[in-house]
C-alpha cells in the first residue's frame, strides 16, 4: 500500500471535522448510536487487520473486546470515577497479553483450523467470566461511574457527557483508520500481505512470518481491547455476551459486508449492520429473521467480501482472480 | 580454488518408511555451477528443500560459510544468504513485477519490518529490485501484473526476486520445466550469469542445458548419491551410463 499522502490526511481531517459536527445537528440519541456504530466499526477495523490483511480469519476478537471492558469495570473503584489514564492502558495492556499467549498457540494452525482454535478460546474466556464469580457470572456488572480524564483537580474529559464521548469514540476511530493504514504501507504492512498472499514465497524472501503474523494478530486485539473499553463506558454495563462467539461472528459479518480489502471497509459494514438492526426493531418484531435474509441478499448482490473469506479461510477456489480484484488491490484505503 | 559457500554432510530425509534422501553430502564453491541430475523420484528436490530449510533433514549438517544452518528455518536461511526458486513457479502473481521484486529486497534488508516508512530506505530497497529485474531482463516489465506474464517470464520474475534477496547461493528448482525453446535458451543464458560472485546448485532435466553450463554434476537415484564429478568425469562414468543415461551413446 501507498504511504499516506498529504491528501488522505487532508481527507481525513476533513471527515473527522464534519462527523465532530454531528451533536450539534441531532438528538443526543443519534448521538450515541453514533458513538456505538464507531465503537464497533473500530472493533471491525481492528478485525479486518488479522483477516483481511493478514489472512487470519479469527472468531475470538469479541473476547478480547469484551475482556478489556472487563478489566475496565474491574479496575473501577466503586462509588469514584476511574481514571482514563490508569486504566485505559491496564486495559489494553491486558488484552494485549492474553492475544500473545491465545496467538502463540493458535497460529501455529492454518485456515479453517486457525478458525477453529480462536473460536475455542474465545470461549473459554466468554466461559471464564460466564461461570465464575470474578465478573458477577452471568449476569455481568455495572459501572456506575464513567472513566475521567482529570488534571489535579480540573476534569479534562468526563466520559459520562455523551456529546464528549462521541468525539472521544470519533477519535479514536480515526486514529484506529490512520494507524492501520500507516501500518499497511510500511516495511511491516509489506510483510503482513505477502505472508497471506503466499507463505512459503515470503518464508523463502527471509519473511519471519510468525512473528509478523503474532504482532499483526497482537496489535489486531489491542485496538479490539480499545474499543471493548469505551463499549463497557458507553453503557456503563459489561456481560458475557461482549465476549461470545456471537459478537466475533457479527463482527466478521460486518468486515465482509463491508469489504475486507479497504481498511475503512469494516467501519461502512459496522454502519450498515448496526443500523439495519436499529430499524428493523423499531419495525418489525421478528426483526431477526428479517435481518438475516436482508444480509444473505447484501452478500447476494455484493459478494466480494465473502469471497475474500472463503479465500482466506482457505476454502473454495484459490485461482480465481478477477481483473478488476487487483486493481482494488493497487489502491486500497 | 575458492572456498564452500555450502557444504552438506551426511544429509539424510526419511518420510515414514521412505528415505527419500540418504547420507547425500555435496558442497557448492563461489563462482560454479553445481548441477544435481537424477530420474525422477531420485530425491533431488527433497535435496533442494532440506537445503532452503522448507524441510528438516532427519540425519546430517548443513554448513553455510562454515556455520551449522541444519535447525534454522527457510526465512534464517534466507537471511543468511540462500535464495530459491520452486519447480512450481512462487510468486505474488496479484501484484505488479516491480512490487514482487520490492517485497523480496525489502525482506533482506535493514528494516525488514520496520514499522514506519522512510524515504531513504524506500529509494535503496527500489534501487535494488530494479537491479534485479534488469540482471533477468525484465526492467520494460515493470508495471505489468505479474499473472498477466508469460509461463518463462514468471520464471524469470522469481529467480529477480531470488536476486534482490541478494544471496550467496542460488538453488535452483527445475527452472527450464514447461519452458519453450528459446525461452529456456534465454533461460539458460541467465542462469550461467548468476555464478558470478555466487555459488548456484541447479537440479535440472534439460541434459543440454546441463551440460553446456554445469561446473561440477552431481548425480542422484533412489535418494542417493551415484556419481560426483566433473562433467566429463561424470559421462563417462560407466555406473551412470547405465543408471541414469540409458542405454544412449551420446546424450549430449
Amino acid at each position: 500500500m501507498q504511504p499516506l499522502s498529504s491528501r488522505t490526511h487532508l481527507a481525513l481531517l476533513a471527515a473527522v471535522v464534519a462527523a465532530a459536527m454531528l451533536p450539534a445537528l441531532v438528538p443526543d440519541y443519534y448521538v450515541q448510536f453514533a458513538a456505538k456504530v464507531l465503537i464497533l466499526g473500530t472493533l471491525a477495523m481492528a478485525l479486518n487487520l488479522a483477516v483481511g490483511f493478514g489472512g487470519l480469519v479469527s472468531l475470538c476478537h469479541a473476547a478480547f473486546f469484551g475482556l478489556a471492558g472487563y478489566v475496565l469495570v474491574l479496575a473501577a473503584p466503586e462509588y469514584d470515577a476511574p481514571s482514563l489514564l490508569l486504566t485505559l492502558p491496564l486495559a489494553v495492556g491486558v488484552t494485549v497479553l492474553v492475544a500473545l499467549v491465545i496467538g502463540v498457540l493458535s497460529l501455529r494452525t492454518r485456515g479453517v483450523y486457525f478458525i477453529m482454535v480462536t473460536l475455542a478460546f474465545g470461549e473459554m474466556l466468554f466461559f471464564l467470566f460466564h461461570d465464575t464469580p470474578i465478573g458477577g457470572g452471568s449476569d455481568g456488572l455495572f459501572l456506575y461511574v464513567k472513566p475521567v480524564l482529570a488534571f489535579g483537580e480540573t476534569i479534562l474529559l468526563d466520559l459520562d457527557n455523551p456529546v464528549t464521548f462521541y468525539l472521544v469514540a470519533l477519535l479514536m476511530t480515526a486514529g484506529c483508520w490512520w494507524f492501520i493504514r500507516h501500518l499497511l504501507s510500511t516495511p511491516f504492512g509489506d510483510a503482513l500481505t505477502a505472508a497471506r498472499d503466499n507463505e512459503r514465497r515470503a518464508l523463502a524472501l527471509g519473511i519471519p512470518v510468525f512473528r509478523v503474523r503474532l504482532i499483526a494478530f497482537v496489535v489486531s486485539a489491542a485496538l479490539a481491547g480499545l474499543a471493548g473499553y469505551l463499549s463497557a463506558a458507553q453503557f456503563g454495563f459489561v456481560a458475557p455476551q461482549m465476549l461470545g462467539w456471537h459478537l466475533s461472528a457479527t463482527a466478521l459479518v460486518m468486515v465482509v459486508l463491508g469489504g475486507t480489502r479497504r481498511v475503512a471497509g469494516p467501519l461502512a459494514g459496522a454502519f450498515v449492520v448496526t443500523g439495519l438492526e436499529e430499524v428493523l426493531k423499531y419495525f418489525i418484531d421478528d426483526w431477526k429473521l428479517v435481518y438475516g435474509l436482508i444480509v444473505i441478499a447484501l452478500v447476494l448482490v455484493a459478494p466480494g467480501g465473502l469471497q475474500d473469506l472463503a479465500r482466506l479461510a482457505g476454502l473454495g477456489r484459490r485461482a480465481s482472480t478477477p481483473a478488476l480484484k487487483l486493481k482494488e488491490a493497487n489502491n486500497v484505503g | 580454488m575458492s572456498a564452500d559457500i555450502l557444504e552438506a554432510r551426511g544429509l539424510g530425509k526419511r518420510f515414514g518408511g521412505l528415505a527419500a534422501c540418504s547420507d547425500v553430502s555435496l558442497s557448492v564453491r563461489e563462482g560454479e555451477i553445481h548441477a544435481v541430475i537424477g530420474p525422477n523420484g531420485a530425491g533431488k528436490s527433497t535435496l533442494i528443500n532440506l537445503l532452503s530449510g522448507d524441510l528438516r533433514p532427519t540425519d546430517g549438517t548443513i554448513l553455510l560459510d562454515g556455520r551449522d544452518v541444519t535447525a534454522s528455518g527457510p526465512h534464517q536461511r534466507c537471511q543468511g544468504g540462500i535464495g530459491r526458486s520452486y519447480q512450481k513457479t512462487t510468486i505474488f502473481p496479484e501484484r505488479t513485477v516491480f512490487d514482487n521484486a520490492r517485497l523480496a529486497a525489502q525482506a533482506t534488508r535493514p528494516g525488514a519490518l520496520a514499522m514506519r516508512c522512510d524515504g531513504k530506505r524506500r529509494a535503496a530497497v527500489r534501487e535494488a529490485a530494479l537491479a534485479a529485474l534488469a540482471e533477468v531482463g525484465l526492467e520494460g516489465r515493470a508495471d505489468t501484473p505479474a499473472r498477466a506474464m508469460s509461463h518463462g517470464e514468471q520464471r524469470q520474475l522469481e529467480v529477480a526476486m531470488v536476486l534482490a534477496t541478494a544471496p550467496r547461493l542460488v538453488l535452483l528448482d527445475e527452472p527450464l520445466a514447461g519452458m519453450g525453446h528459446a525461452e529456456a535458451r534465454r533461460m539458460t543464458g541467465l542462469i550461467a550469469s548468476l555464478k558470478a560472485g555466487r555459488g548456484v546448485l541447479l537440479v535440472e532435466h534439460d541434459m543440454d542445458a546441463v551440460f553446456a553450463i554445469a561446473d561440477r554434476l552431481t548425480v542422484m537415484a533412489d535418494g542417493k548419491v551415484i556419481a560426483s564429478g566433473t562433467v566429463e568425469a561424470v559421462r563417462r562414468d560407466p555406473v551412470v551410463r547405465a543408471a541414469y543415461l540409458g542405454e544412449a551413446e551420446e546424450v549430449a
